[in-house]
């Protein structure tokens, strides 16, 4: 928790500093030239990506926040350096990738306005922080009608919930903006930006911070699609509670050095590879029952490829452990082959983009 | 009349059989979803989507559909008709009553006129189906007004001319040859807006080429751990030319008969624009033997994808900038259709095969030679790194080789000068310890090429030499890959600057120019 009072001439500096790293980080300043837009609203991210000349054009930020305690100061070197923030109440709400170093800075961590990829209810100022990072991304001055697509989870395989509270949020929210905007379900807009070659025949797997999206599309038509409740969070979590490790930490491994290949080194490593494994096979688990419990199939003729995507699946090793996992005790489709996404971070935004273009 | 049909009609088709042949070759992702959703929405009421293998032929549904090509087509009507003709003609002969087979055509007819009468649905590059289009409605010979969508795309045909490999072992390019085969003498003759032509009789056509980004790439060294330094002194990073990948394009291909003409010509003209538009290649042969300079050699096009090759000195990862991609229209693989097959067939069976014989022809080979011989003089390339990009793809995920398959069996290297390729090593196993997996072995049976059993050797021998179970020193090389793979990555990460030179570039004429009108 930051701590409350005026801001020290200590944690001024820090702040100081804080700003002139996030300037460091290069900005985007390519032009759209066609006017879809793709937006993956990710629990941990936000991407979004708009057609350039040759490809497609990224930008993300992180879908958290950092509550500050208000202050002129503060507020002014904000403003200066374009720092994207909100007051709100008594708080200055520093959100987008700006929060992760501010959090770094202050020695705290970050929030998020989203939980196991919906809105969190419990987080009061969910919906403003999550707009904020939205119009920053997707530049609302430019909408004039533009066909936007954004993702939205699959209704989760072990837990009821409301999506459509989410998904109208949002869209109002875009709308109103000037968008024409619609949701994609994210594992659909997986199999739309990485199985054109198949003809959207496959199965669409986005292992993402808050959830697992999964989609089998037949000629891009959706027939199955669920997510569980299983995630890098989850996987962060767990294995801060049985190492004693902060989570913040767990993850920088995670990211950074992790090899599901390599023998564990330590007990975060050992961890790390358990509850990789427990995901991995909750995610063929919740397949399979699926796929068993689906009567309206289609016989497709030929083996259909699965392909993974997003933060989660990034670990080397990832694919080859989900292979085996799909392999035991069968599976009831043919497979042709498990790949990863081209682009794995980018592949939900890159379907969302092709969802938007096409229907605009 | 029926002197230009095919000897064999092809297989019956069902409803999303066809629509899957034809989605399949419209490679824009957009424009397929279109289509996709086009035609599955129009389908709906069908419920076939979800069902279990329903043959839509038999549903009473289609009738509605039949009625609305009735409405939406009459402009084809007459050829509708003589359609009808040649194929009773056909399936009388049939044991099944023609009536429903006829439905398929009927089917593939009504994919043809919604799509066309959805207009700029589709772009010409399926123009397959726009030139079956305009040959039916637009010329007055009976012979080519027969071509419709299906026949078009699902055909066998008959090459006049077939690549051959003639395998007498005669190891060509050994270096004394090799430099004699440099010092010939090939310069320009004449060179207007449009082309470029040479001495040794290669004309280049270069009205639609296209700038991408200069070549700029790293030269692994070879028998190292180290990843290249980037000093003064050293060779990175390096812009020069090191080779020469060979492409087919594996489109799709018309009948090579001279009532065909417009057709082909017209298909690949749409071709040629959509690669200038996705840089794809450095040269691009069109079924004539016509050479087009796609994008200029100072640049890379994107070619390669992860592809593996290396000469006596360095290894080379990226070979959208080290080498130039030549792409002949062509292919040698056919999709095979599994519907007939048993179920307990099916399994596991890739859905491509070799096909009899290569449709790359004479002409196109003789080109590619005559190309060749230019860009070897003119770069001084060793004839060590002139290879079919079947031989240096890999899927740098899972470290198998042949990820493409284009050109992998029957490419020249003799006529080229060259020494055979698919009996050499491949670096992508000595170097990395790369491996193949049952689908390659299934396409390839007794086929596969006798590099890799040779590979195999040898990399066996340099286990023993380092003491390792051979597994171990697999696992090692590929960790190097891996590792060498990463660090190339990281590498271009950096040229964002340069990508963004793609804004200025004369690019890609707009698909609604070359859509067939
Ligand atoms: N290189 C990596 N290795 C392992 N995990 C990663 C890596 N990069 C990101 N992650 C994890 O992936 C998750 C975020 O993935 P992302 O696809 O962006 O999620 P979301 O769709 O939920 O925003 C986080 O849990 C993050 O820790
Ligand atoms: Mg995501």
């Amino acid at each position: 928790m930051v701590a409350k009072g005026k801001n020290s001439k200590k944690e001024e500096d820090k702040i100081t500093q804080a700003v002139e790293q996030i300037l460091k980080a290069p900005e985007d300043e390519d032009n759209l030239s066609e006017n879809a837009i793709g937006v993956d609203v990710g629990t941990s991210k936000i991407v979004v990506s708009v057609k350039g000349k040759g490809e497609e054009l990224f930008s993300s930020q992180l879908n958290a926040f950092i509550a500050v305690d208000y202050s002129k100061f503060t507020q002014g070197i904000l403003k200066q350096n374009k720092i994207s923030h909100l007051k709100i109440g008594d708080s200055l709400i520093v959100y987008g990738d700006g929060a992760a170093v501010f959090a770094n800075m202050l020695n705290s961590e970050t929030k998020r306005p989203m939980r196991k990829g919906l809105l969190n209810p419990k987080e009061e100022n969910a919906i403003e922080i999550i707009k904020a990072i939205i119009d920053d991304l997707v530049d609302p001055t430019k909408a004039s009608d533009a066909p936007l697509c954004f993702s939205i989870p699959g209704v989760p395989k072990d837990f009821e919930t409301d999506i459509i509270y989410h998904e109208t949020i949002l869209r109002r929210h875009l709308n109103e903006k000037g968008f024409q905007s619609r949701s994609i379900n994210e594992g659909l807009a997986v199999v739309f930006s990485e199985l054109g070659k198949e003809n959207f025949t496959g199965i669409g797997i986005s292992a993402g911070g808050g959830l697992c999206n999964v989609c089998l599309s037949y000629l891009s038509i959706p027939h199955i699609s669920f997510s569980i409740q299983k995630g890098g969070d989850y996987i962060d979590n767990a294995v801060s509670s049985i190492t004693g490790e902060v989570s913040t930490r767990v993850r920088d491994i995670k990211e950074n050095e992790f090899d599901l290949l390599t023998k564990p080194e330590n007990d975060i490593e050992d961890a790390l590879n358990i509850y990789y494994d427990d995901l991995i096979i909750s995610l063929v688990r919740a397949l399979k029952e699926s796929i068993s419990q689906t009567t309206k199939i289609p016989k497709v003729g030929a083996p259909i490829p699965i392909v993974l995507s997003g933060g989660t699946a990034k670990p080397n090793g990832f694919r080859d452990r989900f292979e085996i996992a799909l392999k035991e005790d069968g599976f009831p489709l043919e497979i042709s082959e498990v790949r990863m996404a081209e682009d794995p971070l980018n592949a939900t935004t890159k379907g969302a983009l092709i969802a938007a273009m096409y229907e605009g | 009349m029926f002197s230009s049909l095919p000897k064999k009609l092809p297989p019956p088709k069902n409803y999303w059989q066809v629509v899957e042949e034809i989605a399949k070759s419209i490679p824009d992702p957009v424009r397929k979803l279109k289509f996709l959703k086009r035609v599955t929405r129009d389908r709906s009421q069908l419920s076939i989507a979800p069902d279990n293998d329903v043959d839509i032929a038999k549903t009473d549904s289609i009738d509605t559909v039949q009625v609305e090509l009735q409405g939406e087509e009459t402009g084809q009507k007459e050829n509708k008709d003589e359609h009808l003709e040649q194929e009773i003609a056909y399936r009388k002969r049939t044991s099944h009553t023609w009536a429903y087979r006829y439905r398929h055509i009927i089917i593939s007819a009504i994919l043809v006129v919604t799509v066309w009468s959805a207009g700029m649905l589709l772009m010409s590059l399926i123009g397959v189906i726009n030139t079956a289009i305009i040959d039916t409605a637009g010329s007055d010979s009976d012979k080519v007004r027969y071509y419709s969508v299906n026949k078009g795309r699902l055909q066998t045909y008959n090459p006049v001319a077939t690549l051959k490999e003639k395998r007498d072992g005669k190891k060509v390019g050994a270096n004394d040859k090799l430099s004699a085969y440099l010092n010939k003498v090939i310069w320009i003759v004449e060179k207007t807006s449009d082309i470029e032509f040479y001495s040794n009789r290669l004309q280049i056509i270069t009205t639609y080429m296209v700038d991408n980004i200069p070549r700029n790439y790293y030269k692994f060294p070879k028998n190292s751990v180290q990843l290249p330094a980037k000093d003064l002194s050293s060779k990175n990073p390096a812009s020069d030319i090191a080779g020469i990948l060979y492409h087919a394009s594996e489109s799709d291909i018309f009948d090579y008969k001279p009532e065909m003409t417009s057709s082909i010509k017209r298909y690949s003209k749409a071709l040629i624009k959509y690669l200038c538009k996705k840089k794809s290649y450095h040269y691009f042969i069109d079924r004539f033997g016509r050479v087009y300079r796609l994008v200029k050699d100072e640049h890379a096009a994107f070619h390669g994808g992860n592809s593996v090759w290396a000469d006596d000195e360095s290894i080379y990862l990226n070979l959208n900038h080290a080498f130039m991609g030549i792409c002949f229209e062509g292919r040698d693989f056919e999709t095979v259709d599994k519907s007939a097959a048993a179920d307990d067939d099916k399994k596991g069976t890739p859905n491509i095969s070799m096909m009899q014989t290569s449709s790359i022809n004479e002409a196109q080979i003789r080109s590619g030679k005559e190309l060749t011989d230019l860009l070897r003089v003119k770069y001084n390339i060793s004839q060590h790194n002139c290879v079919p990009h079947s031989l240096a793809s890999v899927n740098a995920r899972s470290l198998l080789i042949g990820h493409h398959l284009d050109l992998s069996y029957g490419f020249p290297f003799n006529e080229y000068e060259l020494s055979n390729k698919y009996n050499e090593p491949l670096p992508s196993i000595t170097e990395f310890g790369f491996s193949y997996d049952k689908y390659f072995e299934k396409i390839f049976g007794a086929k596969k090429w006798p590099g890799i059993s040779y590979s195999e050797e040898l990399l066996k021998k340099q286990a023993k030499k380092k003491n390792l179970p051979l597994p171990e020193y697999r696992n090692l090389l590929n960790k190097k890959f891996i590792r060498f793979f990463e660090w190339q990555k990281e590498q271009m990460k950096n040229t964002k600057s340069v990508k963004d030179d793609q804004d200025n570039i004369k690019t890609a004429i707009e698909i609604t120019d070359y859509s067939v009108v």
